[in-house]
Formats: structure tokens, C-alpha cells, sequence
């Protein structure tokens, strides 16, 4: 078997990227915001603890977790808001700086070009999480999240950053201006959050009406292509055994028997991560067939 | 080497390249000469897998450019008349780059590197930032890139354009060298003198169809045989064009400003009923000069006559 491990895209875009200002920038931004919000939101609660006089050992939990909580919210937005801007620039870009028929000229696959592009982006997002973990390792101090929780978390960020990632790329091999595809993208993606929750909650109330006396529902299957909820049920997992999905809450709803985590494959974020990596697939081969500049034809297609 | 046979191409209505049929041997330096929006590039880019034809059949060596493009890919060298280059790379990471996307092995890729910037004369520069090149170093390079997977067929869309004389020179340099090396190179340009040295057939291409086709000395031969004189006018240009349009020795007129450059073909002797049509309808005639035969009017002059047909 001779299985191509190597990506040039990849390399050239690690180097490239590693030269470049604008990658230091963005990490100290990056972690610039995530400080700020931190260390505001800590300022602002241990006042509010003195004069509560919530126990101090109570306290430094519920700071922790809390602060927790913020800073993988404020983590998971960011990561949504950046990775498509990186990549709904990738094939236009090159198309811009006239590289782009140098790339198609050769014998790299359009997916090929397409993959190398996502994973250079994915490495960039892993870099700024990575440069994060200093501020969770603080979260440790606090005590109540593990560093599995964490990791966890990590894990959930990558596959999302590959999603919303995947979905600027096919944009950008769309339009020939970033700004169109990256707005274009944002859009796509507030759509597809908003939609599959409206979608679910629709379907919520229709078994409500159907079947007054259920007082919980099982999860709307479209609920697991929503990334939104894949969080919510890792972040309410990591608060501890009590917590439940937020929006399982907010719904009401009841998880099928693996909620009380038995089966692995049925944990909401698992469904989701195995979903989100099924929709990123489907994308990326889509642009790589948008990317090709000839299109074998078919018999008597003349 | 390279066979094309009825190609069209289309975008909507307009119709770039019309029925295009032409054959390439191996080794054979092929000339492809055409003004401004001729379909130079439109075929180049076809042949080199990255425009879909509307019609028509391109072989590379026998293989489909549309049934196997990958393979085609292998055995052409593409240089396009613009590209860019990546910013925060050097010189031999650049070729080391596209050598690993034509899956050459890295030891191999590295010795190709060295020699190819020896043959491009940019040998030393390896450190080098790519973007801080000169524009001929840069079109250099990108000949070097062209060469990386040692091709048999190279592609170049005026690989000289945009050089001033003695980058060009050099560049037509290099191209000799290369034709030593027996490879088969398809090359464009709109200026004519520049490819009569180097390319053994030359195709005038206008509107998409192929106009002309041949021999570089017979092409030359039929064009040089030409003889040109140039009046200068103060006015009445196009009054003066329809005037000489109705001599019989005028074969060909190309129109510059307030000078009309004419072709004739008859005795020096005669050229005076030339001048007084123009006279005798008071046409303001400022000077009236025996023209040296200037190859780029040549060129003109070809496409001229197609029109005029
Ligand atoms: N993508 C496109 N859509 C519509 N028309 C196009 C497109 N690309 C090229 N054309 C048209 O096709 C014609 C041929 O263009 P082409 O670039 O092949 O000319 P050329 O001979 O290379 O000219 P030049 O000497 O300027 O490079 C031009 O009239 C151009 O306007
Ligand atoms: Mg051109």
C-alpha cells in the first residue's frame, strides 16, 4: 500500500504561515481577548463574592467553573467567527495572486489542494487553542474541571473549526471575492444553527400536541447536526454529574438510554462530532469537484 | 507530440477559438503569434487541462486532455503569461514545492532544482525571497517551475513579455538552450521578430482561427517580400485609406496616428500614382517615405490581409 501521507499544500502553507506577522498577530489577539474577558469577569465576581459571602471554598468553584464556562463559550464563538474567514479566502486567494493555475497544472487532485488548504487552516486554529491552555490550566487551579474535560473540549473545537471551515472553502472556490464568500459563509452557517433548531422544535411541539400525556421527548435526530448542541451537552457534561444538556433543558426533552453514558457512540456530542465529520466529508468533495477545471465528459455528452 | 484537431471554445456567444486544427512534432519549437485577444491563451490553457473546450480534440503525446488530464499534466510543462508568486518563501522552496506536487521524490527534486537554476542563470539564489525578485527573475523561475518534472511538451504564454531587450534576449537564450535539450515548446507571443530565430514553424492566429501556418522562412519570405512605404498626413486619414484602398498596387494598410504605413507590390518607379491619388483629391500629404520592412508591422500586415479577404 502506498499510502500519500504527504500534502505540498500543507507544508507550503505551515512555512509560509510561520513567516508571516499576521500569525503571531492573531495569537496575541486571540489570546488577548480571552484574557481580557477572563480576568474581567474574575474582577467583577470575587467583588461580588465578598459582599454575598458565598463560603470560600464554594466559591473558588463556582468561580472556576464558571469562568470555565465563559471562556469555552467566548473559545467555541471565536473559533466559529475566524476559521471560515481563514478559509473563504484559500482558493480565491489563489486565484487572485495568479497561483492558482500553477496548482491545477500539476499533478495534486483538486481534493488534494482542497484538504491541504483545510488542514493548514486547522493548524493555525490548533495553534491559538494550544495557546489558550495556559487560562484553563487556571481553570485547574479552581479545581472542578479535569484536564480530560478539556481535552475533550479541544477535540470538539478541531471538528467544528473542520466544519465551518469546510463550508468557507467551498465558498470560496464560489466566489471570486473573500469578503462575498466569507459573508456568504456566515450566513450559511447562522442558517444551518438556526434552522435545524427550528426544524427540531417544530417536530418538538408536533409530538407534544400528538401526545399530551409524554411529558419527555426523545432528541430530534436533526439536533445532532447542530454543532450548538454537540456543545451544550460537553460543557454540561464537564459541570458535573448534575448538569444536563442545556438545551435538553430548554426542551425539555429526554436522551435515548445512552445519556447516563453507557454507550459512547450515543452521547449527543459523540452523534455530533461522527455527523459533523459526515457533513464535512460531503463539503469538501463538493468543492474539489467545483475546483476542477476539466470535467471528464460523459458518452454522447457532446 | 501535440494534436488538435477542430477545437472551439466558446464563452456564451463569443466564440474565442474557431475551429482550430494544427499538429506539433517532437522537438519542433512551434511559434504562436497573434494580436490581443487572438485565443493565444485560450488554446495554451486548453492544452494544459485548465479550460474546458466547447469542442473539439487535444492530444499530448496520444493522451486526451480531457479523458486523462492527470496524465497530460505529467507530460507538459505550463507557463502562464501571468502569475504570481507565494509571499515568506525562497527561491529553492519554491521549486522544492512544485517538484512535491508533481510527486517527484525529494533527493531527485533537489538535484532538478540545482540544475534548472543553473540553466535559468539564477544559480546562488536559493535563499532568496521569491517576492523580492525582479519581474525577469521572476519569469526565469517560473521556467524553471515549468521544467521540474522534466516535461516533454512545454507550454509558454509569453514567457518574454513584460522584459526589457536584454531579459528577453536572455530569455530567448535559455529557449535555445532548451530546444538542445530536444524538448517540443509551444510558444506565444505577439511579436513576430522575437520568435523567427528560435521556432522552426510559426501559426498566425487571429479571431481564433489560424490564419497563417508554416515554415518560419516561407512565412518570412512571403511577408519580407513586401515592400512598405509610409506617408505621413495631416488629416484625412480615413479619406486617405479609401483612396489608396482603390489602388491596385496598395496590398495592405495599416493605420497609425497620422501616418498610413502602405504596402505595395509593384516597381519603385510607380510609387508616384500611389502619392498622386492621394494628391489629386487634395488629401494633405506632410512626407512620403520609403519604409524599412519593420517585422512588427509585418505581423500586422499578415492579419491585414485576412481581413481584407
Ligand atoms: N473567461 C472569459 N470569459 C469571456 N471571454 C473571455 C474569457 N477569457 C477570454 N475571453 C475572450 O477570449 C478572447 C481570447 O482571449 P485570449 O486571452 O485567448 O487572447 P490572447 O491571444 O491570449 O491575447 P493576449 O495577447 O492579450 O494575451 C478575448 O477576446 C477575450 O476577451
Ligand atoms: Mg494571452
Amino acid at each position: 500500500m502506498d499510502m500519500k501521507l504527504n500534502n505540498p499544500v500543507l507544508s507550503l502553507e505551515l512555512k509560509t504561515r510561520m513567516r508571516s506577522f499576521k500569525t503571531v498577530l492573531g495569537i496575541i489577539i486571540y489570546v488577548g481577548i480571552l484574557l481580557f474577558v477572563g480576568s474581567m469577569y474574575y474582577a467583577i465576581s470575587t467583588e461580588t463574592y465578598v459582599y454575598t459571602g458565598v463560603e470560600a471554598v464554594n466559591a473558588n468553584q463556582l468561580l472556576g467553573t464558571t469562568l470555565y464556562v465563559i471562556i469555552a463559550i467566548l473559545q467555541f464563538v471565536l473559533i466559529m467567527v475566524i476559521t471560515p474567514a481563514q478559509t473563504a479566502s484559500c482558493i480565491n486567494g489563489e486565484r487572485e495572486r495568479q497561483t492558482l493555475d500553477l496548482l491545477l497544472c500539476t499533478k495534486m487532485s483538486t481534493f488534494d489542494i482542497i484538504v491541504g488548504k483545510l488542514l493548514s487552516s486547522l493548524a493555525y486554529m490548533l495553534l491559538l487553542i494550544i495557546s489558550s491552555l495556559p487560562l484553563f490550566s487556571l481553570v485547574f487551579l479552581f479545581g472542578g474541571i479535569t484536564p480530560w474535560d478539556v481535552l475533550s473540549l479541544f477535540l470538539f473545537y478541531i471538528v467544528t473549526a473542520m466544519v465551518v471551515g469546510s463550508i468557507g472553502i467551498f465558498f470560496s472556490t464560489i466566489f471570486k471575492r473573500a469578503v462575498v464568500a466569507t459573508v456568504v459563509s456566515y450566513v450559511t452557517i447562522f442558517a444551518w444553527y438556526v434552522l435545524t433548531f427550528l426544524i427540531a422544535g417544530y417536530q418538538i411541539t408536533m409530538q407534544h400536541i400528538e401526545n399530551l400525556s409524554v411529558q419527555q421527548i426523545e432528541v430530534p435526530f436533526i439536533l445532532y447536526f447542530n454543532p450548538l448542541f454537540g456543545f451544550g451537552d460537553i460543557i454540561s457534561r464537564h459541570l458535573g454529574a448534575g448538569a444536563q444538556n442545556v438545551f435538553i433543558d430548554i426542551f425539555s426533552l429526554r436522551t435515548s438510554s445512552s445519556a447516563s453514558g453507557t454507550n459512547i457512540i450515543g452521547t449527543p456530542w459523540i452523534k455530533n462530532i461522527i455527523l459533523m465529520c459526515i457533513i464535512t466529508a460531503v463539503i469538501l468533495g463538493l468543492s474539489s469537484i467545483r475546483l476542477r477545471p476539466v470535467k471528464v465528459c460523459k458518452k454522447g455528452n457532446r | 507530440m501535440l494534436y488538435i484537431e477542430d477545437l472551439v471554445k466558446r464563452y456564451g456567444k463569443f466564440t474565442a477559438v474557431d475551429h482550430l486544427n494544427l499538429e506539433i512534432k517532437k522537438g519542433e519549437i512551434f511559434g504562436f503569434i497573434g494580436p490581443n485577444g487572438a485565443g493565444k491563451t485560450t488554446t495554451m490553457r486548453i492544452i494544459a487541462t485548465l479550460l474546458q473546450p466547447t469542442q473539439g480534440t487535444v492530444l499530448v503525446d496520444g493522451v486526451d486532455v480531457i479523458k486523462s488530464p492527470v496524465k497530460v499534466r505529467g507530460k507538459i510543462g505550463y507557463m502562464p503569461d501571468f502569475f504570481g508568486v507565494y509571499d515568506n518563501l525562497k527561491v529553492g522552496e519554491y521549486l522544492d514545492f512544485y517538484g512535491d506536487s508533481y510527486e517527484i521524490q525529494k533527493t531527485e527534486r533537489e538535484k532538478m532544482s540545482k540544475n534548472l537554476l543553473e540553466l535559468v542563470n539564477l544559480n546562488g539564489l536559493e535563499d532568496k525571497y521569491v517576492d523580492t525578485l525582479s519581474r525577469g527573475m521572476k519569469q526565469r523561475l517560473c521556467l524553471a517551475r515549468s521544467l521540474i518534472h522534466n516535461p516533454d511538451l512545454l507550454v509558454l504564454d509569453e514567457p518574454a513579455s513584460g522584459m526589457d531587450p536584454r531579459a528577453r534576449l536572455e530569455m530567448m537564450g535559455i529557449l535555445k538552450e532548451l530546444k538542445k535539450l530536444g524538448k517540443t515548446i509551444i510558444i506565444s507571443s505577439h511579436i513576430l521578430h522575437e520568435l523567427t530565430e528560435l521556432c522552426d514553424v510559426v501559426g498566425v492566429i487571429e479571431n481564433g482561427k489560424l490564419v497563417a501556418h508554416g515554415n518560419v522562412d516561407d512565412i518570412m519570405a512571403r511577408v519580407m517580400g513586401r515592400k512598405v512605404i509610409t506617408i505621413k498626413l495631416l488629416n484625412s486619414i480615413d479619406r486617405a485609406i479609401k483612396i489608396l484602398k482603390q489602388q491596385p498596387a496598395v496590398k495592405g494598410i495599416v493605420e497609425e496616428g497620422n501616418t498610413v504605413e502602405v504596402s505595395y507590390d509593384c516597381e519603385d518607379e510607380e510609387l508616384w500614382i500611389i502619392i498622386k491619388s492621394l494628391v489629386d483629391e487634395s488629401i494633405p500629404v506632410v512626407s512620403f517615405t520609403k519604409g524599412e520592412n519593420n517585422l512588427e508591422k509585418v505581423f500586422m500586415e499578415v492579419t491585414y490581409g485576412y481581413e481584407a479577404k
